[in-house]
């Protein structure tokens, strides 16, 4: 549900790193890191090693993005170039790579594979489970008006515009009540990060 | 946090949806290398809404100064350097070039062409007199063979005078130098004044 306004926001940024700005693949970097270091741990084991990869990754994607013409979503060409860096890369030290794949869309979170599975420290794990409890609290306190309109766009996938139509308001009062739930969801995480 | 710094955070909010506008992509990308608040509220909305899908990867090593710092030394899509100081001059010129060289050449072809005509030109006049004219049109058209020499004009009435000196006129308007059509109207004209001339003798 929520990859069609992904896709559009991905394609905005896409199509501004093809016209020469350099700054959008930072945003697209940020966005996506995290599932693409999730990806790449799976296939290796050393965490250094898997920062490395990352990297490797996301420069290998800026030079084939002259290519890419979005027949795919951006994330799933992405998660094709982490996993084939990560082969090569294992591969490159003579070590084999795992012979089963996962699909992107469960790529982050398929407890499917064994030799596939998360390689996550306690510490890491008890740091996503706190941002989970700390965001749905924080939504839970949300006034009700931001409340709504945060989760039929972050569950329900609705535009703006469809959202002002249930609400019954003007898409820029959604707009502006998805902005300040957000910001109250990002002081707590602010908070937890410092 | 002043206005415009909402203004931005909020497009960065819409950005995250693919609901802000080409301008405010524009706006974001362009405040987003000096404000780290900016990078930090993208990165944030990333997480809280992976948080929301409980999606949210436990490692949260922020790669991005490292790969911006690689990425600047790649090539920047959309301009090459070759292309914007070189090329494109060069193909601009190279069109200009051409197309004066195709008008220098046409005009060149067109003053020759003129010059090599001049002759045939001359010969036609020969050819074209126009006494030979009267014969074979008379004869070409089925006319009888009469000439204006054979009819009395002063017998004829005004109005056949008028077609016949109309047509004399014509012909000595430009006698060296007749063009096809001028031929042609000469041609029509001593037809004209033929069936006027006739159509005035029967009535007369």
């Amino acid at each position: 549900m929520k990859d069609k306004q992904e896709k559009v926001s991905d394609s905005q940024l896409v199509a501004r790193v093809q016209k020469g700005d350099k700054q959008a693949f930072d945003l697209l970097v940020l966005k996506h890191q995290y599932k693409v270091h999730a990806i790449i741990s799976r296939y290796i084991k050393d965490f250094d090693e898997v920062n490395d990869v990352v990297q490797e990754a996301f420069i290998k994607a800026y030079r084939a993005l002259e290519n890419f013409r979005g027949e795919s979503a951006f994330y799933t060409w992405l998660y094709r170039i982490a996993v084939n860096t990560a082969k090569n890369y294992l591969v490159s030290r003579n070590r084999r790579p795992p012979s089963l794949d996962i699909d992107a869309t469960s790529s982050q979170y398929s407890e499917e594979n064994s030799q596939l599975q998360d390689h996550d420290s306690p510490e890491n794990i008890l740091y996503k489970d706190e941002l989970e409890s700390i965001i749905s609290n924080a939504i839970k306190e949300l006034p009700e008006d931001l409340r709504t309109a945060l989760m039929l766009r972050e569950f329900e996938d609705l535009s703006y515009e469809q959202i002002s139509d249930i609400m019954d308001c003007p898409v820029g009062t959604v707009r502006s009540r998805i902005f300040r739930a957000r910001e109250a969801l990002e002081e707590k995480i602010s908070k937890l990060e410092n | 946090m002043d206005i415009n710094e909402t203004q931005l955070k909020e497009s960065i909010s819409a950005l995250v949806d693919g609901e802000a506008s080409a301008l405010e992509l524009r706006r974001v990308l362009k405040e987003v290398p000096d404000n780290k608040s900016l990078r930090d509220s993208w990165r944030h909305h990333q997480m809280s809404s992976a948080a929301i899908h409980q999606t949210f990867s436990s490692q949260v090593i922020d790669f991005s100064a490292e790969i911006g710092a690689a990425i600047k030394l790649e090539k920047t899509y959309g301009t090459s350097p070759l292309s914007d100081y070189f090329i494109k001059p060069l193909g601009r010129f190279a069109i200009a070039a051409s197309v004066t060289a195709v008008a220098l050449v046409g005009l060149q072809q067109f003053t020759q062409s003129t010059d090599s005509l001049q002759p045939y030109a001359a010969k036609s006049d020969t050819q074209l007199s126009f006494p030979n004219w009267d014969i074979r049109t008379s004869a070409e058209f089925g006319i009888p063979q009469i000439s204006t020499q054979a009819v009395n004009l002063s017998d004829l009435p005004l109005s056949a005078q008028k077609f016949t000196r109309k047509s004399t006129l014509q012909n000595r308007s430009n006698p060296a130098d007749p063009t096809r059509e001028q031929v042609q109207t000469y041609l029509d004209s001593l037809l004209e004044d033929y069936q006027q001339i006739e159509a005035a003798l029967a009535g007369h």
